[in-house]
């Protein structure tokens, strides 16, 4: 006899293929890698709140014969418990502890790697007292009505804790997807992984932390900016419930092109957008004030914007980590901030441009600003933000600029060059000091006579 | 011969100082001022100004409420000797640039009134005044704006259709700003020009808020009260526009205020407060002033031909009225 549930249920499980297909949809080879090195990130500042990444690294390497990436660190290691209960889970659950100030947000992050790289794979962990082994057959995964991952080895609570230096994870993806394999054949493909993994993390680079792609070191610039004790970064920073907003603006070194220029916007330390030209950014804006479009003449400009919260999912960035929810209420407050302090800098920028001008011009022998950016000196932000000589709140500090008389479009500049034995017989019959005065009498006098009817 | 500049200052062309409706809307705002002392003495508040060669708004706001922090626009810079020249007190500074210019470069460390007191019609360089002080100002300030909002006219015949065309396009082209499609020709003429005009700053003025209460925390969240919403003429039909900018934390402070004590703070909801006193001896105005403000006044009608409309204006502002009287000197 057939029971009643059985009838008027309809099953609306997901299957696992439409599941996983629905997951990587979305997410690029390049995001895949950079979600599993957030993994090991996320891993180093559990280990090392202090933000000192010295000593610890992560390697990732690609062999294309035996179609495998792998992902090794010394960061720490996850927990069994906290494998069993949140990473392996897919979605957060809710009330969950999350890692303070962590960029793993949405619980699909390192599942959803895997499952876009390959179709096997393994994850070793040593934590402080337990380690465990898990391999998963993504093909037969699939095929298993049941939603479990299952360890092969485990142990936990152990009396004498692992040292330091053997804690660490490492992930192993093999049988690769094609496409992946294929990507990674192409040295250029390599190369645009390598420099957006280090645009993604310069932060934590910068903080000491090694990351190597097939044995290459991934390097980082470090956050600077000109300062002294006339050029100063206008900041402004705010605590504001679980969100900590820092915004820096000012200038660094003009490079040819300008790539490096413009905003740098970190959540919980990774790069989510940047070095920024935009309007995402307030490059070409109208409000609150008009902001001009990046070009030349802003390539000095710096602005670091530092987003972090307790739980990664204030922060107004998307699943991919690669852009910005740019409607969100964090956002568009922090943008409005950035506005207010980079015209303070663009103002700044354009006087300086103007001043260029009236030098090559020659209407004007005086540079106050561009002395005064020679005589300043690239900080690290580090250094800068610990020394509040650098820094003026809300407003970019800089020399002020002698006033010029302004030329009316109908007006002309005469300019020439005589003997200062001639000059100081002049300026003695005439009793004043200023030359471009003296100038203007002797022409008026000429005018006078010869002109004037 | 000297080129005339293309757009001439107002105060090359008006008097301000004897615009009655203006004056009395100049001393309708002390009243409101005043109110501010619950967040703190007025006198430490800063002024932000368009000060021109009168400084009539400075010379007010510093006798009467003795502040000392005034920052006076200048946006034609070629008239700035003339400005300095005029300056009536030393604790004026004056910027001779635009004020999209100026507006970011001085500090905003403290509370302020900020009047923008612009002579031509709103535009986007007027949205972004408005915007950026919004987005700047410290709970208890205030900032106002004055425009040009005089109307539209239609031709005889011209079918509403048309006009709805014409003058959208010629606002849009004039304002360089963005009208809402839902604004018709009718928007755009006689006193519906200044009400479209309030509703579009009220706009621009909540989206700058909007983006400024991002992340704000509940007490922190900066709200707006409307204050000082006027129209009136003295000439072409001005538009005034502007309140009060104060946290949540501090409705306990804006109570304590009683700014519905001022009737002219509450016209109604999106209504607008005209100002129009009437233009009457001072003969008429003592005998006015002898039964104010409790007195039965309505006699001045058979008296002396007054009408009930004017009575009734010079009732509603007779504490604002401005006095003209020709001196030899200031």
């Amino acid at each position: 006899m057939m029971n009643k549930i059985d009838i008027l249920t309809i099953k609306a499980y997901p299957t696992k293929n439409l599941f996983i297909s629905i997951l990587v949809r979305d997410i690029s080879i390049r995001d895949a890698v950079s979600d599993l090195l957030d993994n090991s990130v996320d891993g180093a500042l559990s280990v090392r709140t202090d933000g000192n990444y010295q000593g610890l690294w992560v390697k990732i390497e690609f062999n294309p014969e035996n179609k495998t990436i792998v992902i090794q660190d010394n960061c720490g290691g996850i927990d069994s418990d906290v494998a069993r209960k949140y990473a392996f889970q897919f979605g957060r659950p809710e009330g969950a502890e999350t890692l303070k100030h962590s960029v793993g947000v949405f619980g699909i992050g390192m599942k959803r790697a895997l499952f876009r790289l390959g179709n096997y794979f393994s994850v070793e962990s040593i934590a402080k007292d337990s380690s465990f082994q898990m391999e998963v057959d993504v093909g037969k995964w699939k095929n298993d009505p049941v939603w479990n991952f299952k360890f092969n080895k485990v142990e936990e609570n152990l009396p004498i804790e692992y040292p330091e230096k053997k804690r660490g994870t490492k992930i192993t993806v093999t049988n690769l997807h094609k496409d992946v394999i294929s990507l990674f054949e192409i040295p250029t493909e390599i190369n645009s992984l390598i420099e957006e993994l280090q645009r993604e993390h310069l932060y934590s680079i910068a903080q000491g932390l090694k990351i190597s792609f097939n044995g290459n070191r991934l390097e980082a610039q470090e956050l600077r900016l000109l300062v002294s004790k006339y050029i100063k970064t206008a900041y402004w920073e705010e605590l504001e419930g679980s969100i900590q907003v820092k915004i820096y603006a000012g200038i660094s070194i003009k490079e040819e092109h300008g790539t490096n220029g413009g905003w740098y916007v970190f959540c919980n330390k990774r790069l989510v957008l940047g070095p920024d030209h935009t309007k995402l950014t307030g490059w070409g804006v109208s409000s609150p004030i008009r902001i001009p479009k990046y070009h030349s003449q802003y390539y000095h400009f710096r602005g670091y914007v530092l987003l972090d919260a307790n739980d990664p999912l204030d922060l107004p960035w998307n699943t991919a980590k690669t852009g910005m929810d740019i409607d969100s209420p964090v956002y568009r407050f922090v943008l409005q901030k950035m506005i207010v302090l980079m015209r303070t800098v663009i103002d700044f920028l354009n006087q300086l441009h103007d001043e260029e001008t009236a030098y090559t011009k020659e209407d004007t022998i005086k540079t106050p600003l561009k002395d005064s950016i020679k005589k300043a000196k690239n900080t690290p932000l580090g250094v800068i933000q610990q020394n509040e000589v650098y820094l003026s709140l809300e407003k970019f500090v800089y020399p002020e600029r002698p006033k010029q008389a302004q030329l009316k479009p109908n007006q002309v500049v005469i300019k020439y060059a005589i003997p200062k034995s001639k000059f100081d017989l002049v300026r003695e019959y005439y009793d004043i000091d200023d030359p471009a005065d003296i100038g203007l009498e002797t022409f008026n006098y000429f005018f006078k006579r010869e002109i004037e009817k | 011969m000297m080129d005339a500049p293309e757009d001439v200052p107002s105060f090359k062309k008006f008097d301000y100082r004897v615009r009655l409706n203006k004056g009395t809307e100049r001393k309708m705002m002390v009243e409101v001022f005043r109110r501010l002392a619950f967040f703190e003495l007025v006198e430490n508040y800063r002024y932000i100004g368009f000060g021109a060669t009168t400084f009539a708004d400075f010379i007010l706001f510093h006798k009467e409420l003795n502040i000392t922090d005034m920052i006076s626009i200048e946006k034609y810079s070629e008239y700035e000797k003339r400005c300095r020249f005029n300056q009536p007190f030393d604790c004026i500074t004056i910027y001779p640039d635009d004020s999209n210019n100026v507006l970011p470069k001085i500090p905003w460390d403290k509370r302020v009134i900020a009047w923008l007191d612009y002579d031509g019609r709103l535009t986007d360089a007027v949205r972004q005044d408005v915007s950026y002080s919004v987005s700047r100002v410290k709970s208890g300030s205030m900032v106002i704006v004055t425009v040009c909002a005089e109307g539209y006219l239609s031709y005889r015949g011209e079918t509403p259709a048309h006009a709805t065309k014409r003058f959208r396009k010629r606002f849009e082209q004039e304002s360089r700003l963005n009208l809402p499609k839902n604004y018709e020709g009718k928007d755009l003429q006689g006193i519906d020009m200044a009400n479209t005009c309030r509703k579009l700053i009220e706009d621009y003025i909540r989206i700058s808020l909007e983006d400024r209460n991002g992340i704000s925390s509940q007490e922190k969240i900066m709200l707006y009260r409307p204050l000082t919403n006027f129209v009136y003429k003295d000439g072409a039909q001005m538009l005034t526009v502007g309140g009060l900018f104060y946290e949540s934390k501090d409705d306990m402070i804006v109570r304590q205020c009683l700014f519905e004590n001022l009737d002219f703070t509450s016209p109604g909801e999106g209504e607008l407060y005209e100002i129009k006193m009437p233009i009457i001896t001072p003969r008429e105005r003592y005998y006015l002033d002898q039964k104010l403000p409790l007195g039965t006044y309505y006699d001045a009608i058979n008296e002396f031909g007054l009408t009930q409309e004017e009575i009734d204006n010079y009732v509603c502002l007779y504490r604002f009225c401005p006095s003209y009287a020709e001196v030899g000197s200031i």
